[in-house]
């Protein structure tokens, strides 16, 4: 335990020589950028493909990111934030991405089995039906919800951490989250799922 | 039996949402993307000769705002290089023009009389009009560069517009504020000098007299100023004694008459074959109605501020075969004020010079207190 504070130390301190020499001058800030970015690109990338529910979106969103975080680099007080500053942008350039998505959907052909609802179906052809319509009842969801989901259930933020990241008050986090839950319940029950399993005679 | 099936909703099933949400984890980044990331800030990477070059093109700025600024306010003041009406001249008593005020190109300064002193053409006008723009921008830069790291990485980047608004700071709309007022301040007094590119320090005096020996008479038009006519003589030469001021503030040299130009704009250039200066002897300043006074060839001289001198210019006509010589002029051919030719004439308003002021070198047209009108013995006017 101590040495592993230890480290903390030692990288807190390293982040702030570092902290120091870009304010100094002596870092050039494109260096300092693509170090913080390419240190960070998997976390953002990761949650981009968990929003987005497509890589290539994901990738596409996280260049488009990366782009728009290097021309407002100048407005990071904190390079010691930059995870938490970059994700944010991630998060916003993904929400504008849904939004676009919601302008222009994409028609999905029908499946060959037909009406998934009422089928029976094996366990694991059965997840992937759940799956498919979690797919369906989170891409129903507004942008902004189906982001607090995933920080929330993906990377098991606590509701403070979501208002920090997203610079939204907590009670907008919980707020978000109860009508997300409660109209993926309501997009499942549409597609004939129930939340309890019962056993009828 | 019926079974429901089980849907991942709800407090108690958070973990299959959760493992929902990590099935749709593509995982660690593409290379693909890591490279692309990478080109990000290497694409915009500002020149690093920049980073030398804004604080020292900044400084540069803000002099030459500064003495722009200063320039203007000096011109605006009562105490302005050209304030109150021109000086008399020094030459002698004028005849003809005597009760002619000067006419100038432009407008004088408001209140004060004054006129620009310096030259505002040329380089010296790109100069001081576009250097308030230019300016305006570099303290922008400069105000952001050195009042905030981020503002100052923005500006690194971007440029000084960028740097100026990336500045976080409760008190930046101070900083925006003043840099706006600072460029529309610039633009204002760029745009009012912008106005004065044709004011030219070199006038004529209130001196001028036309050769006796040719001369018709005067007559005074409506627009206020004279016309002197005298008799075209094939091949023969007009003479003609003008004064030249310099109402200006700073010394200037008039260096040659420029012929081009008097042919161009000057109809009766056309029978005319070249235009000679002839200057009083020696350094003498001032000037005299016989035109032999002027005895020295025409060689570059220079007029102080305020002061003038006499000339004489001679006309070397053309033989011009088909235009019959003007008429006679009578014995009291001097004394002929309200002369109206009887035939036809072409008029010469305005003498094409060059000088140098401040080692720029300028062209003006002098426009003379009275034309001097060439009179045909008969209407034809080509020669």
């Amino acid at each position: 335990m101590r040495a592993r504070r230890g480290d903390d130390r030692a990288k807190d301190g390293q982040a702030v020589a570092a902290h120091v020499a870009l304010e100094r001058g002596r870092v050039d800030p494109a260096d300092e950028f693509t170090r913080l970015a390419d240190r960070y690109l998997d976390t953002a990338y990761r949650l981009a493909s968990v929003v987005l529910g497509d890589p290539t979106e994901a990738e596409d969103a996280a260049h488009d990111a990366a782009v728009l975080a290097w021309r407002r680099f100048g407005t990071l007080h904190d390079p010691d934030r930059f995870e938490q500053w970059f994700c944010r942008i991630v998060l916003n350039v993904c929400r504008d991405r849904l939004r676009h998505q919601r302008r222009h959907p994409v028609v999905e052909l029908p499946s060959e089995d037909g009406e998934r609802g009422g089928l029976q179906a094996p366990d694991r052809a059965g997840q992937l039906l759940a799956r498919d319509a979690l797919d369906r009842a989170f891409a129903r969801l507004e942008p902004d919800h189906q982001i607090v989901v995933a920080l929330r259930f993906y990377r098991d933020l606590t509701v403070d951490d979501i208002a920090r990241r997203l610079d939204i008050p907590a009670g907008t986090v919980k707020s978000r989250l109860h009508h997300a839950l409660r109209r993926l319940r309501t997009e499942m029950e549409r597609q004939g799922w129930r939340e309890e399993t019962s056993d009828e005679a | 039996m019926r079974r429901e099936r089980k849907a991942s909703i709800g407090a108690p099933a958070e973990k299959d949402l959760q493992a929902w949400l990590r099935a749709r984890d593509a995982g660690p980044a593409p290379e693909r993307l890591r490279m692309r990331v990478a080109l990000v800030a290497e694409e915009t990477r500002p020149r690093r000769i920049w980073a030398l070059l804004r604080p020292i093109s900044a400084v540069a700025g803000a002099a030459a705002a500064a003495i722009l600024i200063l320039f203007a306010a000096t011109l605006r003041g009562p105490a302005g290089p050209l304030a109150g009406r021109p000086s008399p001249t020094t030459g002698p008593t004028p005849t003809a023009s005597e009760n002619m005020l000067p006419l100038m190109p432009v407008g004088p300064w408001p209140r004060t009389g004054a006129v620009l002193a310096v030259p505002l053409d040329g380089p010296l006008l790109a100069a001081l009009v576009a250097l308030p723009f230019l300016a305006a921008l570099l303290l922008m830069a400069y105000l952001a560069r050195r009042s905030f790291a981020d503002a100052r990485r923005s500006a690194a980047q971007k440029g000084a517009g960028g740097g100026l608004w990336a500045i976080r700071y409760p008190r930046a709309w101070i900083l925006r504020l003043a840099g706006a007022m600072l460029a529309a301040t610039l633009i204002v007094v760029g745009c009012d000098l912008l106005q004065f590119s044709q004011s030219s320090p070199l006038q004529y005096g209130s001196f001028e007299s036309g050769d006796p020996t040719f001369g018709l008479g005067w007559r005074s038009s409506a627009g206020g100023s004279d016309e002197m006519y005298m008799a075209f003589i094939p091949g023969g030469q007009l003479r003609a004694t003008l004064d030249l001021s310099n109402q200006g503030e700073l010394p200037l040299t008039v260096t040659s008459f420029d012929m081009q130009r008097f042919r161009v704009e000057q109809p009766a250039a056309a029978f005319i074959s070249s235009v000679e200066l002839r200057l009083p002897p020696g350094a003498t300043m001032g000037g005299s109605y016989d035109v032999g006074y002027y005895s020295e060839a025409f060689h570059p001289f220079e007029l102080p501020p305020q002061g003038d001198t006499s000339l004489v210019v001679i006309l070397h006509l053309k033989e011009c075969p088909s235009v019959e010589p003007g008429p006679a002029p009578g014995p009291d051919a001097g004394s002929n004020r309200n002369y109206l030719p009887a035939t036809s004439y072409v008029t010469i308003g305005e003498l094409p010079l060059r000088y140098s002021m401040l080692g720029i070198e300028r062209e003006t047209e002098v426009r003379l207190n009275a034309a001097i009108s060439l009179v045909f013995g008969s209407n034809a006017v080509t020669c």
